[in-house]
């Protein structure tokens, strides 16, 4: 299975064109993001992780950084044996 | 980080000023009158009620950076009356953008306690953000008709509008008076008969009587009463951007009322419709009074959106209708609300729309 780190920043890269290289990196503060393209980035997250995000438990927070992306598709998606990556350096 | 909560009464100057740089339609307009607008509309209209209050976000600060306009109506719905909220008018600053304040604020917004929410008249990316958030589109309500009421200006007008304004108006002259000729002449194209039934300006009381009759045909149904409507028409008749309000109920031999068409009609001969309603089987009727009214009045074109109840009616069939250029977004947890919506089973009042607002 891919990193889910790697992977979470090849779709960041995708929808925001920008190579995130620092995963506490807030992306809001620093700009990158917008509404618009929040929305973007929730749909390839599901489709990449094949998770879905009910419309009530969507907490724009968790979109704030890499890491907060991690966590959220980690708890979005228990059984999808993130752990056994190399996930935790960043979880 | 920033927090979302009531719009305040000493915030409405900030209101008016992001009003003026995002919406720019909105430039024509003195501040001071969309002072007054949003000062009525939010804290002094039948439309505001402290419960769902219009709503901003505020940076650490304390600076307003977000602002999405909120309005309440009642309806009723399986015999029980719910709470409808119409948002509009999201805006926010450039740097709030980043923060997602527009989705903030349309996250707050749709996990307030109405039964109903919807937004009229949304763009493209206001209707992307709302269905992220467990919204839907209404297809059928989303569908804007235009009615060519003079051909040749019709034709014209929309044919050149990218051209130089100097060469449009002289084009412009000209298809006017073709189209004048056309009447004269009486050629059917260009000239309409004016129907047999009796047409009078549309009263309060009149327009009760009439929702009354339609209310059994509908699962949703809006609340209202004589003093409601009246405050509704002086807020319709008080906006003068788009033109007059002209408010007119259709009656038969016996002075029963057999429909209604509230419009603006400008001097350029844009007649955008607000509410045109008949009772079931007299759409032809409804469809023949509307148009040879604004015709009549100098019309170029008659233009609205349509009730998904209108798909088959003249208005829809006789009409070049166009879906997709601004959209009816609905939200509720209640899923057969929702269906009575798509299925044509909710009278969706735009009384209180989106077109006058600010």
């Amino acid at each position: 299975m891919d990193d889910p780190y790697n992977k979470l920043s090849e779709i960041v890269y995708r929808v925001l064109k920008v190579t995130i290289e620092d995963p506490d990196l807030d992306l809001m503060d620093s700009g990158i993001l917008d509404s618009l393209t929040l929305v973007q980035l929730m749909m390839e997250i599901e489709s990449a992780f094949e998770i879905t995000i009910p419309p009530e438990l969507v907490d724009i927070d968790d979109y704030r950084t890499l890491r907060s992306m991690n966590r959220m598709v980690f708890r979005c998606s228990p059984g999808a044996a993130l752990e056994s990556n190399d996930s935790s350096r960043f979880r | 980080m920033s927090e979302i909560g009531a719009l305040r009464r000493d915030e409405i100057g900030k209101i008016v000023s992001m009003t003026q740089d995002y919406f720019p339609g909105s430039r024509n307009v003195s501040p001071a009158s969309i002072e007054k607008a949003i000062h009525d509309l939010y804290f002094h209209s039948i439309l505001s009620e402290t419960q769902f209050p219009a709503l901003v976000s505020r940076s650490e600060n304390g600076e307003v950076e977000g602002f999405l306009g909120v309005r309440t109506s009642r309806y009723t719905y399986m015999g029980r009356t719910v709470v409808v909220t119409n948002c509009h008018h999201l805006m926010a600053t450039e740097p709030a953008r980043s923060q997602l304040v527009p989705m903030k604020l349309l996250q707050h917004f749709l996990k307030g306690p109405q039964d109903l929410s919807f937004a009229d008249g949304a763009i493209e990316a206001t209707r992307y953000l709302w269905e992220r958030l467990g919204g839907v589109v209404s297809h059928a309500d989303s569908l804007y008709f235009k009615t060519p009421l003079r051909p040749v200006s019709f034709a014209t007008r929309n044919l050149f509008k990218s051209m130089r304004p100097t060469l449009r108006n002289r084009i412009n002259s000209v298809s006017s008076g073709v189209d004048t000729a056309g009447r004269l002449l009486s050629i059917p194209l260009f000239h309409r008969k004016k129907p047999t039934i009796r047409m009078e300006e549309l009263s309060a009381d009149r327009l009760i009587e009439g929702l009354d009759k339609l209310a059994r045909n509908y699962t949703l149904f809006p609340v209202y009463d004589s003093r409601k409507i009246d405050d509704l028409f002086s807020l319709l008749e008080h906006e003068q951007r788009f033109g007059t309000l002209q408010k007119v109920g259709l009656y038969s031999d016996r002075d029963d009322i057999l429909g209604w068409f509230l419009y603006y009609s400008n001097k350029g001969g844009v007649c955008e419709v607000i509410q045109a309603v008949s009772l079931p089987g007299y759409e032809s009727l409804l469809h023949d009074a509307i148009t040879w009214h604004a015709w009549s009045r100098g019309g170029v074109e008659l233009c609205g959106r349509l009730m998904t109840t209108q798909l088959k009616s003249p208005l829809a069939t006789r009409s070049i209708c166009m879906p997709g250029r601004m959209w009816t977004l609905i939200h509720s947890r209640d899923c057969e609300m929702k269906n009575s919506i798509h299925s044509g089973r909710a009278f969706l009042t735009r009384l209180e729309g989106d077109l006058w607002v600010l």
